[in-house]
């Protein structure tokens, strides 16, 4: 039986995750991607004080998220004008970083192009840190369809950026 | 700067690795405030139980039936127990039951007989006149047979 986590435990996992998961959720929906990302924190809680802590804490995370988001933008379909005119004003994706080899704006101008089945792939692979069998899991497809997804916005991005 | 960034699209895990050198945007206090929401929860949580006298507690079905088999062995051993000390207890009365009467038989006979026949003889000895009428006797018998 998998050990209960302890309060520092679980603020280790947001610190390790939260920004990661944030920007998975915005792929989804940028209104709500932080409330999102706090209403699984929250569960994660609840589920830990039932001791029914999630074997794989992150990739259970990436599905409760991803499975909220799904549900809200499917009952949040009159309301989907005001949504976009909120996202119009949306925050950037990346923080802007001279050190890095790409231009944080150029990359997620890019990634924002990409399907959101693809997008989501990536940014659990790459920022959560995910293995294709978890994002498998967290997105409800088969691990050689996550690998699919990953390889072929890679190379996407390699393209666009060529 | 810009050159580096187009050598970089011609390998797809160096795409991958510069992507991951992007820190993605969070609001300030971002994980702080999810962190405090967590920390209230845990203390509403821990709250609710503790101001809660009663808990439901889950029992696997197996706790059950084990306390049901050590009940039903432990109930057969002492119920062997009082049948077997009841069926010995009985048997040996018996047994003792049959012996005594056997003993006092044996000793009815001897008490009874031999005493008896030594007194007989004790006198024919001692008594003539018993004596001649125990010949007496005898030699009557003989004639009537």
């Amino acid at each position: 039986m998998k050990a209960q986590p302890t309060c520092h435990e679980i603020e280790e996992i947001i610190d390790a995750h939260a920004a990661a998961l944030l920007l998975f959720a915005r792929q989804w929906d940028r209104s709500s991607a932080e409330d999102v990302v706090q209403q699984a924190f929250l569960q994660l809680v609840r589920q830990v004080k039932k001791k029914k802590t999630p074997d794989n804490i992150p990739c259970w995370l990436y599905r409760v998220v991803r499975n909220e988001l799904i549900r809200r933008h499917k009952s949040r379909q009159s309301t989907r004008r005001r949504e976009e005119e909120v996202a119009a004003h949306r925050p950037e994706w990346f923080e802007p970083n001279d050190a890095a080899r790409l231009d944080s704006q150029r990359a997620a101008l890019h990634l924002e192009s990409l399907p959101t089945e693809q997008r989501e792939v990536v940014v659990a692979r790459i920022w959560g840190g995910l293995s294709f069998e978890e994002i498998a899991r967290a997105v409800r497809c088969s691990r050689s369809t996550a690998h699919r997804r990953y390889v072929e916005a890679i190379e996407a991005l390699r393209k666009k950026m060529s | 700067m810009t050159s580096d960034k187009h050598n970089i699209s011609e390998h797809c895990p160096e795409i991958a690795a510069a992507l991951g050198e992007l820190m993605p945007s969070v609001p300030p206090d971002f994980a702080d405030e999810i962190k405090q929401a967590v920390k209230s929860e845990l203390h509403s949580e821990a709250n609710e139980q503790g101001g809660n006298s009663t808990q439901n507690v889950s029992v696997p079905l197996t706790h059950y039936i084990r306390i049901a088999q050590f009940n039903a062995a432990f109930l057969g051993m002492i119920g062997g127990l009082l049948i077997g000390v009841v069926l010995g207890g009985t048997g040996v009365f018996f047994v003792m039951d049959w012996s005594q009467r056997q003993t006092e038989t044996a000793q009815a006979s001897s008490n009874n007989e031999l005493p008896m026949y030594a007194a007989y003889r004790q006198m024919l000895e001692d008594d003539p006149a018993f004596r001649a009428m125990d010949y007496d006797y005898k030699q009557t018998k003989d004639i009537n047979h």
